[in-house]
């Protein structure tokens, strides 16, 4: 198959210990690609990509953008990257190279692991994206059990050698069941409150009024209330309608946060990647479909879904600024 | 905030025209329904109307005069004075007994006349058709006459077919617990949150308000505070025939939270929905 007939996502890994290593594995790549009509996105540290457009000269397909910021919201960056790829291919270009490298997040665990998950589950939703990003990463500033894990998300390493299929590549389900971040601590403790169960749709709007005034008294800012409000809607109607009754709603207020649990009577369902794959409006979103799961992901930074002893639990996490301003 | 009372168990917040005309109420329970018939009532005082309203005998204490709550004193004073009153049912319902008992109303001089009457608890022991040739001439007096008229029924016993026949009854105004939806002169007017527990209510008023119009159904969203997927789901489902026909749905002045709601499901780029802004 020539490379011109590829349509669907790449995603390699480009794991460097210098610069030369980096422009050696990559200007090949991206030379070809502009020459068959690819347009570049350049969104590594500058003096990256300045010695990337350095070597190649000018030219009108390469733009070049910020470093890649770790996204808060794993769902919303795909929706993103789906967006500028769609952008670039309505002008003309054959498919969109990304060279992408991590913002600078130090040593915060959970960046890191957060990271992780989204390079797992781009290889679910952006599958059929016209896209290869190549994601590099430096291996002497990244401690090694990040490497690791970063490593066993790409399909794909991009060498001096070119592209090769990654032999520790873990299919993204499996990687994402490795990487649950699990219970958040604050769960622990008694929940700021614990809304009545739930058995009918009927009072699913009563719960809503409820939860907004619990936030309401916490002073979270209105939109945020509003996400949060919907995303909670869909979760308890999956569990009254796919799930099984009673649904039970607790809300935690650690500081600058909220943590959401909704919690059915049912068996669940084991699938990690559920709810990131976009719902076709022209489908009108039958039942079932994942949609609302989908729509909480877009409007809360983290959800997860986990069986659990009590049923079925989906956890909605999302940053929530400490006062209304 | 909008008009439509509390969600769930509050009272009425408000009563003003929204409970004027030819007015379907949904309830769910009896305490929803007293609270909305007591600002229906309070309503009509207020304009002067004559207010009579027909109900199952109840239990002592268990009348809507009794748990006016604020409201009882004034509804008091409306009985003894001959402004407000309760009809047994049976007196009500006789085909052509609505008429009749307007005229009275009239004939006595009040400017106007308000019927309200527990629908679904007739309708029980008699046949549907026969019913609604009832609500037909009920619906007659609100558009010929100075009559408004509130039609309650209860949510649990109003299948498919038969919420589409009310709906098609009503389709100037209609109200439940959460939402509540009246045509006006710039498109239909909705007032409060949809979601799962409602949509099929929605999906009936767009499905019959797509079918009676020539291209454009116009939905005013200014006061529409929640939308569910659900809600998204029927509007799409309810106007497609329509759409696919030519027709175009427009959503006007949608509020932030539903706004985000529309765009980040998609609906505003499906084929027939405009999504605009700006003033209803």
């Amino acid at each position: 198959m020539s490379a011109a007939a590829v349509t669907h996502f790449i995603h390699q890994g480009l794991f460097f210990s210098s610069p030369e290593e980096l422009l050696a594995a990559a200007l090949p790549l991206l030379r070809e690609g502009l020459a068959a009509g690819d347009a570049v996105i350049l969104a590594c540290r500058d003096e990256y990509a300045a010695l990337l457009v350095d070597a190649i000269g000018p030219h009108p397909r390469i733009t070049r953008l910020p470093p890649v910021r770790v996204c808060a919201r794993t769902a919303t960056a795909i929706e993103d990257y789906h967006e500028m790829v769609a952008q670039r291919v309505a002008v003309g270009a054959r498919r969109v190279e990304v060279v992408g490298e991590p913002n600078d997040f130090g040593a915060n665990p959970d960046a890191w692991a957060e990271c992780s998950r989204f390079e797992a589950i781009c290889n679910v939703t952006l599958a059929m994206c016209p896209l290869t990003s190549t994601c590099t990463f430096d291996v002497g500033a990244l401690p090694e059990p990040v490497i690791k894990d970063l490593a066993s998300a790409h399909p794909f390493l991009l060498t001096p050698a070119g592209r090769i299929r990654n032999e520790r590549y873990v299919d993204p389900a499996t990687f994402l069941r490795r990487f649950a971040a699990g219970p958040d601590p604050v769960e622990e403790t008694s929940p700021t409150v614990a809304f009545a169960a739930v058995t009918d749709l009927h009072q699913v709007a009563a719960l809503r009024n409820q939860l907004r005034a619990a936030l309401d008294a916490h002073e979270v800012d209105l939109p945020i209330m509003a996400d949060v409000v919907a995303a909670v809607q869909e979760l308890v109607v999956n569990g009254l309608v796919h799930g099984r009754p009673p649904v039970r709603v607790r809300l935690w207020t650690p500081p600058e946060r909220l943590v959401c649990t909704v919690t059915d009577a049912g068996p669940g369902f084991d699938d990690p990647v559920a709810g990131y794959m976009r719902p076709d409006p022209d489908d009108a979103f039958s039942p079932g479909s994942g949609t609302g799961l989908w729509l909480a992901r877009q409007l809360c930074d983290r959800v997860e879904t986990a069986r659990t002893p009590a049923g079925f639990t989906v956890r909605l996490i999302t940053s929530a600024p400490a006062a209304r301003t | 905030m909008s008009n439509v009372h509390g969600v769930g168990n509050g009272a009425p917040r408000s009563h003003g025209p929204e409970w004027d005309g030819h007015l379907l109420l949904l309830h769910r329970s009896e305490s929803e329904r007293l609270s909305s018939l007591a600002a229906w009532i309070y309503r009509g005082l207020d304009r002067g109307d004559k207010v009579i309203y027909a109900e199952l005998p109840r239990a002592a204490g268990e009348s809507v005069l009794d748990v006016a709550n604020g409201w009882g004193v004034y509804f008091a004073a409306a009985v003894a004075d001959g402004r407000l009153a309760a009809l047994p049912l049976e007196r009500f319902y006789p085909q052509g007994g609505q008429e009749e008992i307007v005229d009275q109303a009239l004939d006595a001089g009040f400017p106007s006349v308000r019927l309200a009457a527990e629908s679904s608890a007739t309708w029980a022991t008699g046949s549907l058709s026969a019913h609604l040739d009832i609500e037909r001439t009920v619906d007659r007096l609100c558009r010929t006459r100075a009559v408004s008229a509130l039609c309650q029924y209860k949510y649990s016993t109003t299948e498919r077919t038969v919420l589409h026949e009310l709906v098609a009854m009503h389709r100037d105004r209609l109200r439940d617990s959460a939402l509540s939806m009246a045509a006006s002169s710039h498109g239909l007017v909705l007032d409060g949150e949809i979601d799962r527990g409602n949509a099929d209510v929605f999906a009936t008023v767009i499905h019959l308000a797509s079918a009676s119009s020539v291209g454009v159904v116009r939905l005013d969203l200014a006061a529409l505070e929640f939308m569910d997927v659900a809600a998204c789901r029927q509007l799409l489902y309810a106007s497609r025939d329509f759409r696919q026909a030519g027709g175009r749905v427009v959503l006007v002045a949608p509020r932030a939270s539903v706004d985000l709601t529309l765009r980040l499901l998609g609906v505003d780029q499906v084929a027939g929905i405009d999504l605009v802004g700006g003033q209803p």
